[in-house]
């Protein structure tokens, strides 16, 4: 099932990336009104956030959708879970990512006996100075990849939670602001499920996005090949050739941008009318909630800003739903034994509840 | 009628404990039941579906309306069952071609309606009853109300009604929701969609009808038999018959036990010299009068025999399995086997018959499985096609009707009101509602509109093109707020009619409307500014 629906052809499971609509008629005479002046702020952020594109590809290859989501995730200041089995690029990507926007990078491997203060940092006493001292954990970061999030108990992932909503870490009473962006990318895999704890609603609700990492098609896979044993030593690829193009205050800029992108009320609807559906709907037993509907736009509006768009249409919101929405529903014993999939619940949602017409 | 013969135990009964007996009856004769009531209806009802097969659900209807003629053989079977007598299929037939037919007008129209209806049956078919007499005796069978008769001749509609459309939903629910079977089925059997859905619930109908009927004709017979016991006190008048029967064998033991204890007596108290003479004379005349008695006998047996009642002949004849191995069998035996050949062939025969009508059926229709293989039904099936037509997607109303008389006209005039929007809306509404219902477009509420382009453009209409420019600027106008010029509207209005109207004079269009045009643009650009 495909992260992104294609809309614009038909409502089939295609992978698709996030990519400009190529749809849009060629003879639309009014194609040019959607591409404003040079000096528009979403335009330059498009450039921009397409040149970070163009830089993360260059390692992760193979893996287009899964890199739009998690810029997605960037522009709209969420957190992205991965799922997907171990060596499809995760950590690649990341780090892709921080060298892209110069921003830190962070690798937290989750593991039973993994504390809390290992993720968020902790007071010690310092006897040369005769005081406390704090020391910050990895979670002080830009960029944080909780690899096999699941593989800790609930303590631990829960530490995670303040830093993801609040942007902040309580270490002995003091609350630590860390610096923005902060972006965490948390990974499942979704074969091996023996000694894991599973996350527990609150916090997969906190995840803005949803995405699954798929194996590359061969092609893809041939140049991966390629590239890593031609000149290299070892197996990990080597992210010297990505050039960071972009700061962090890039970043933010192209954040508040996003928010500026032009919403109309009916889009407001229509997003309220699914995730209200995806409660109704039967053989759900939990549904999502408000924050999915903040999600859908939020990511709605940064969809746009990645295809360089002026406003967003019924046509993002559809094709971010999937991901929006997977992670926040779960389905009844009976749909479960049935083999029935979420996405696939969530497809016949999004067929059948009116889309909007303006 | 000789109760002593009868095979139910009487008693006063309830009303409900008497429908129960009934139940049993109609259990122990199920079988045989089942079979008349299909052969007595069925022919009727396929020729009746065969000569109007498009009105499945009449057909049925009809045949539940002559339920009460269809009822009367099993009623036949009960009543000869509760005096310990077999029917055959035989009987059944001969009954339904011959006798059936007593008061048959009054049974099918004001009396149809009768909640007793089961429960007066007997009264007409077993009692020969009709007019004034039949009323008296319906009055007085009726003097202790039958409210369980009432009572199950409403419980069994209802046990009817839920079963016809529990065997529906249990046959659709075998069926999976993507198969095309369903429109194969409609395409051979039938030319519309629904034709098969009432096709099924009309089978069922005959299905459930047929399962109920013995029960009810069972429990009226069964609550009749209990009336008449209760009122002609059947129950007393078995005892009585047997304390006679008993009493009359008791006289005749006493008189045997006197005839042997005088025979005892005569026997010890005779003189030996008497007693060894007196036998042989005894002897001789007892031979004589028996030889006496014999001749005058088979002289009246012979004279009888000579009368014309022996001397008539009949001839008969029926079908018989010859098998000369065996051996000849008994009268008795001959006929039952006689009747159980008969019902095994009459089955076979039938089986032959319907398999050959479904043969014929399927030649006939090959035509059009070939071209449901051929070509698919799916696209071909237009009526199908009209009934999936919404008439509103999207929260829009797009019934053709409900649309205005002339759709550009009255867009213009509500862009030239500064109605923008709804004016670009009502012209993208418009060509949603044509290209749906003129155009065979299939659209679902969650389509968004590059969706509803998409499959314009995959349709290769001729106005694709066009309706991608009309679904451009609408979309920028509903979500990017953003307004086309006059001109541009001007311009997509006007085309159109070209695309979505048919043309009925290519020359009408002549200068002076392009004048009017030009100087209607001219004019809204004015009002815009």
């Amino acid at each position: 099932m495909s992260d992104i629906n294609d809309s614009t052809t038909d409502n089939s499971n295609q992978e698709q990336s996030l990519q400009p609509q190529e749809s849009a008629p060629e003879n639309d005479p009014t194609a040019n009104d959607n591409k404003p002046a040079a000096k528009d702020p979403i335009q330059l952020c498009h450039r921009k956030i397409q040149a970070i594109r163009g830089q993360i590809t260059k390692a992760v290859i193979g893996q287009d959708n899964v890199v739009d989501l998690a810029l997605v995730s960037l522009l709209a200041a969420g957190h992205l879970l991965i799922e997907g089995v171990p060596g499809l690029g995760k950590t690649l990507l990341v780090k892709s990512i921080a060298k892209a926007i110069s921003g830190d990078f962070s690798r937290i491997q989750f593991t039973p006996d993994l504390m809390p203060s290992d993720v968020t940092g902790h007071a010690f006493f310092d006897q040369k100075d005769s005081s406390f001292k704090v020391r910050k954990g990895p979670a002080f970061t830009n960029l944080l990849l909780a690899d096999e999030i699941n593989r800790a108990p609930a303590k631990t992932q829960a530490s995670l939670l303040e830093v993801m909503q609040e942007q902040q870490i309580t270490i002995e009473g003091t609350a630590h602001t860390i610096d923005k962006p902060f972006m965490v990318l948390a990974t499942q895999n979704p074969l091996e499920q023996e000694g894991t704890y599973a996350l527990p609603e609150a916090e997969l609700d906190r995840f803005l996005l949803n995405a699954t990492i798929e194996y590359p098609d061969a092609a893809s896979e041939h140049a991966i090949a390629k590239m890593i044993t031609e000149g290299h030593v070892g197996d990990s690829f080597a992210t010297e050739q990505i050039e960071a193009i972009a700061t962090v205050k890039d970043v933010l800029t192209m954040q508040k941008v996003a928010t500026t992108v032009e919403v109309d009320d009916s889009l407001y609807a229509y997003a309220v009318r699914l995730v209200q559906a995806s409660r109704q709907w039967p053989g759900i037993r939990n549904g999502a909630g408000p924050r999915a509907t903040i999600a859908l736009i939020r990511c709605a509006k940064a969809l746009v800003l990645l295809r360089g768009g002026q406003f967003v249409t019924p046509d993002d919101i559809k094709q971010i739903a999937t991901p929006v929405l997977r992670h926040r529903m779960s389905l009844s014993a009976e749909l479960e034994i049935e083999g029935v999939k979420v996405t696939s619940v969530i497809q016949d949602i999004l067929e059948q509840v009116e889309a909007p017409r303006g | 009628m000789d109760l002593s013969k009868i095979s139910i135990k009487l008693r006063p009964r309830n009303g409900y404990a008497a429908i129960d007996l009934g139940t049993r009856m109609a259990q122990r004769n199920l079988k045989l039941m089942l079979i008349s009531f299909i052969i007595v209806s069925l022919p009727l009802y396929l020729v009746l579906l065969f000569i109007f097969p498009e009105r499945p659900l009449l057909i049925t209807f009809f045949i539940w309306w002559l339920k009460p003629l269809w009822e009367r053989p099993l009623l036949l079977i009960l009543s000869r069952d509760v005096f310990h007598q077999a029917t055959h299929l035989k009987e059944v037939l001969k009954f339904s071609l011959t006798n059936n037919y007593k008061q048959w007008f009054q049974s099918i129209t004001w009396r149809r309606f009768s909640p007793t209806r089961s429960f007066d049956a007997p009264v007409v078919q077993l009692e020969n009853l009709s007019g004034k007499v039949r009323r008296e005796r319906l009055s007085a069978l009726h003097s202790r109300s039958p409210t369980a008769i009432s009572g199950i001749t409403f419980v069994l509609h209802l046990v009817e009604a839920l079963m016809t459309f529990g065997v529906m939903l249990f046959i659709l629910q075998f069926i999976p929701n993507d198969i095309e079977w369903i429109l194969f089925l409609e395409q051979v059997f039938t030319n519309t969609g629904l034709d098969l859905f009432y096709l099924i619930l009309s089978l069922c109908w005959y299905l459930a009808m047929v399962l109920v009927a013995p029960f009810y004709v069972a429990g009226g017979f069964s609550s009749y038999l209990n009336q008449r016991s209760i009122r002609e006190a059947w129950d007393l008048e078995l005892v009585f018959r047997q304390l006679a029967n008993k009493h009359t064998k008791k006289k005749f033991d006493y008189k045997n036990l006197v005839a042997a204890l005088l025979v005892c007596i005569f026997t010890f108290s005779v003189p030996q010299g008497i007693s060894s003479e007196q036998p042989a004379n005894n002897e001789t005349t007892k031979v004589d009068a028996y030889a006496k008695e014999k001749a005058i006998s088979r002289q009246a047996i012979q004279q009888i025999q000579s009368g014309p009642e022996y001397k008539r002949v009949e001839q008969t004849w029926e079908f018989r399995k010859i098998n000369p191995d065996k051996p000849k069998e008994e009268d008795g035996e001959k006929k039952n086997k006689s009747n159980s050949n008969f019902d095994k062939g009459l089955a076979k025969t039938l089986s032959w018959i319907f398999i050959i009508l479904l043969v014929i059926f399927l030649l006939y229709k090959l035509p059009a499985i070939i071209e449901y293989f051929d070509s698919g039904a799916k696209a071909k099936n237009k009526n199908l096609k009209d009934i999936n037509k919404p008439e509103q997607l999207f929260g829009l109303d797009l019934k053709q009707e409900n649309m205005p008389d002339d759709i550009v006209q009255e867009a213009q005039a509500l862009w030239q009101a500064k109605q923008h929007r709804e004016a670009l809306g009502l012209l993208y509404r418009a060509s949603l509602s044509k290209l749906i219902h003129d155009f065979d477009c299939e659209f679902e509420d969650g389509f968004t509109e590059l969706e509803c382009q998409t499959i314009v453009t995959r349709m290769q209409l001729p106005l694709k093109d066009y309706f991608a420019e009309l679904t451009s600027i609408w979309r920028l106008l509903a979500y990017g707020h953003q307004l086309p010029t006059s001109a541009i509207f001007l311009q997509i209005s006007s085309q159109w009619p070209e695309h979505f109207e048919p043309k009925s004079d290519p020359n009408a269009e002549d200068d002076s409307s392009i004048k009017n045009t030009q100087q209607a643009a001219s004019q809204m650009e004015t009002n815009n500014e």
